[in-house]
């Protein structure tokens, strides 16, 4: 018996130095990352006055060089396709805690899926993944229970995936075409048998997950904390708009927050041609798109830089 | 607690080390350790069900004495139906209340009229079918003689309630777990190493292929109509590794977490993949249920005695009860009526005890034969998986039609190639070590220990990275 416990002991201490082999790998990870928006973010290099949140739709949809160049205020994007509210809410936070804070964010909201249980939006851990070295990072992690904190702390090959040893160079799809600017625009058609979805749907407040709630509320405070002007963005899509989904938005936001809702009358958003699918604009949709979030923000007094 | 979490991982060390040094060898105090380690194992789910699993057990206990004890015949007959009738019916509340409750209600709305039964909001109890199986066998088994019932109450309740099989199995035999519960253990080396080798490969499977697979599997069967054939084919194969990986992985750290005891419990899989007709498939797959519903289902039912009609009989009540244990949904019974047909030609021609040997015996690679009769088995078998894996029936038959169309022809989009490799570095190392009784039983112990010692960081290294997003074993919902 106590050959077994001393031999368990000693395997035990190989483990722990083996496992210290991994460090350089763990430090290596962010450097084969195409994507290293959530990198200069925690080195504080993101200090712009505008920044935009949200999933894929903001990422395609808003060109933030374009609200630069129309407001004369900075831009950046940081927004990552299939992210949900909770992400978009730590996004933020971390924002404020290694750079300047912005003098607008711009949160480009999901109809309806924003507040709902889905597959395809969810926290994005492995856009997180590759930046554990991080500390705040795996304190993220600790926090959303999603790693323990003494593991993480005694094991590095705890703290990271399979995602980590992926040493080649990510290629991108040419739905990641990442601009200077943190945008994802696409500037293909990706269904061309897109047709307009004339369904009403219908939004019940009773299937919101709970969590998502207060991530959103979160994200408000935050604004208003941080002298922040939230801006809250309703993008087009290639069907019928929901005013219940805007309503619940709306509902649920505090009262200094600002809304943009793209004017569905606009002939522009009627035409497939402007839309790479049903959800997400095709790059001159998408530069249109920004026109007008420029416009409302330039009147809205906030497009002055200072 | 799951065996994949860190509560485990802290629960297991304590345990054993109050159990072989805070004990002193004591098998009483050992005994009674387990109990309570056991029940706060099962408490940690809901503590409400420890009360369901308490009375079951006094139940079987007090009824296995009073049939032992019946002056005649008529009173044990009562008291061994008495335990029956209870055991199944709490199994039939809790598991099969509403599937009843709705088929009746679906059969009389087809005939135009409308019922509104009481459907029962139950949680279905953690390891109610395991448990409960345990007990019956035990009690049968004193009904037919064929053991004397056990007066201590401390050693009965381990032997249904021991942690490592409480809520998944194996599902075990009194004839086989009690004497090694009354008997005295000492605590041997090599077992307990092997037990750990054991617990080690178990993860691999859960948390390395099972969970992996489960991902992209789920991905497709959640949203089937979204894909091809293709796709959907294999999604249908990642479930196959799935389930297999999922529960004969628990199999793996339950049996390996009991040699760490001292206690040798009943083997539940011996590579059921590699199996070459599906007779040979089923004395491979969950091998303590299949064994169990023949001794005390298939046998009493007069098993193959009676001619062709009764054997076919009473393989589809075997392979229909089976599907039914599982779960109460009509797809369960599918997939038991399939595998039933599947059965029926090897019975009706007598091969159903064709291969009985381990398949290419000292060979490195098996037959051209020898393959096809794989990969036909393999492939019946994942066809039936559709059956248990979709939400209904309709479900399935949407997806074997869409498996059945041109589109099987087209190029998967989905095909996570890291889980493929996964999968085929798994099969290869369960095709080398396929005759001991787990796949890396003998793996490296010809090897200098710090060889040996790196492929254990190697297969740790494996479970911590490519744990995939954590899955509840499938087999506690039965």
């Amino acid at each position: 018996m106590k050959i077994f416990l001393l031999k368990l002991i000693l395997f035990s201490c190989c483990f722990f130095l083996f496992d210290k082999l991994f460090i350089p790998v763990m430090n290596y990870s962010p450097q084969i990352q195409k994507d290293r928006r959530i990198e200069s973010m925690l080195n504080g290099e993101i200090n712009k006055k505008l920044i935009v949140l949200g999933s894929s739709r903001g990422a395609r949809n808003v060109i933030a060089s374009g609200l630069e160049s129309a407001t004369g205020m900075s831009a950046y994007n940081l927004s990552y396709p299939g992210s949900d509210i909770e992400f978009h809410e730590f996004i933020l936070r971390s924002l404020l805690k290694f750079n300047k804070p912005p003098k607008a964010v711009l949160l480009v909201v999901d109809d309806p899926s924003e507040l709902l249980p889905s597959e395809s939006i969810t926290f994005r851990y492995e856009s997180l993944y590759p930046y554990v070295k991080y500390p705040h990072i795996i304190e993220e992690m600790v926090r959303r229970k999603e790693k323990n904190r003494l593991l993480a702390e005694l094991l590095i090959l705890y703290r990271m995936n399979s995602s980590n040893f992926n040493f080649r160079k990510i290629n991108f799809t040419p739905y990641d075409s990442l601009m200077k600017c943190g945008s994802m625009p696409v500037s293909f058609i990706s269904d061309s048998n897109l047709k307009f979805d004339e369904a009403r749907i219908h939004y019940n407040k009773e299937n919101e997950v709970p969590e998502k709630i207060v991530a959103f509320q979160k994200l408000n405070m935050l604004c208003t904390e941080n002298n922040i002007k939230l801006i809250i963005v309703f993008p087009p899509n290639y069907k019928n708009y929901n005013t219940a989904f805007e309503q619940r938005i709306r509902e649920l936001s505090r009262k200094e927050v600002l809304f943009y809702v793209y004017n569905s009358n606009n002939p522009v958003y009627r035409n497939k041609n402007y839309y790479a699918d049903e959800n997400h604009l095709v790059l001159e949709g998408s530069k249109k798109f920004t026109a007008e979030i420029a416009s409302f923000i330039s009147s809205s007094k906030l497009g002055h830089p200072q | 607690m799951l065996f994949n979490t860190l509560d485990f991982a802290c629960f297991l060390p304590i345990v054993f080390i109050l159990y072989w040094f805070a004990t002193k060898g004591n098998v009483k105090w050992q005994n009674v350790l387990l109990l309570i380690a056991s029940y706060f194992f099962y408490a940690c789910w809901d503590w409400r069900f420890l009360f369901l699993l308490i009375f079951s057990t006094l139940l079987d206990y007090y009824t296995g004495i009073k049939m032992a004890d019946a002056k005649t015949h008529p009173i044990k007959k009562f008291w061994f139906w008495l335990s029956i009738c209870v055991n199944l019916g709490f199994l039939g509340v809790f598991k099969y209340y509403n599937f009843f409750a709705d088929s009746l209600a679906e059969s009389l709305s087809l005939l135009g009229l409308q019922t509104n039964f009481w459907s029962l909001q139950v949680i279905l109890p953690v390891g109610i079918s395991f448990y409960t199986f345990h007990g019956l066998s035990y009690v049968i088994d004193i009904y037919k003689n064929k053991i004397q019932p056990e007066r201590n109450f401390i050693d009965y309740s381990v032997f249904v309630s021991f942690f490592p099989l409480l809520v998944a199995g194996p599902i075990e035999r009194a004839t086989h777990l009690l004497p090694q519960i009354i008997n005295k253990r000492i605590f041997n080396y090599a077992k307990a190493v092997d037990g750990l080798r054991q617990i080690i490969w178990g993860l691999f499977k859960k948390v390395v292929i099972a969970d992996n697979c489960a991902e992209y599997a789920n991905i497709i069967f959640n949203n089937s109509g979204e894909y091809s054939g293709s796709e959907l084919l294999l999604g249908a194969v990642f479930f196959a590794f799935q389930i297999y990986g999922d529960f004969s992985g628990y199999s793996d750290i339950a049996i390996g977490t009991a040699k760490l005891f001292g206690i040798k419990l009943l083997r539940n899989f011996a590579y059921p993949y590699f199996s070459r007709d599906i007779a040979e498939f089923w004395r491979r797959w969950h091998i303590s249920l299949t064994t169990w519903f023949r001794d005390y289902l298939y046998f009493p039912l007069g098993g193959s005695k009676g001619g062709t009609w009764m054997k076919i009989r009473n393989t589809f009540i075997i392979f229909l009860v089976s599907g039914f244990w599982h779960g109460a949904n009509w797809t369960f019974i599918a997939w038991g009526a399939l595998n039933a047909l599947y059965f029926m030609p090897l019975l009706l021609f007598n091969k159903n005890r064709n291969n009985l040997d381990i398949v290419a015996s000292g060979k490195f690679l098996p037959s051209l034969k020898e393959t096809f009769s794989i990969i036909m088995t393999f492939s019946l078998t994942v066809f039936a998986w559709i059956f248990f894996r979709a939400n209904s029936i309709t479900h399935a038959f949407s997806i074997i039609i869409e498996i059945f169309s041109n589109s099987l022809l087209t190029v998967p989009v989905l095909f996570p190639k890291v889980t493929s490799l996964l999968i085929l570095l798994f099969m290869s190392i369960e095709w080398i070590g396929r005759s001991h009784e787990f796949a890396i039983a003998k793996m490296g112990i010809l090897w200098t220990r710090p060889v040996r010692w790196l492929m254990y960081l190697i297969i740790i290294t494996f479970i911590i990275l490519f744990s995939g997003k954590e899955q509840q074993f499938i087999y506690f919902q039965f």
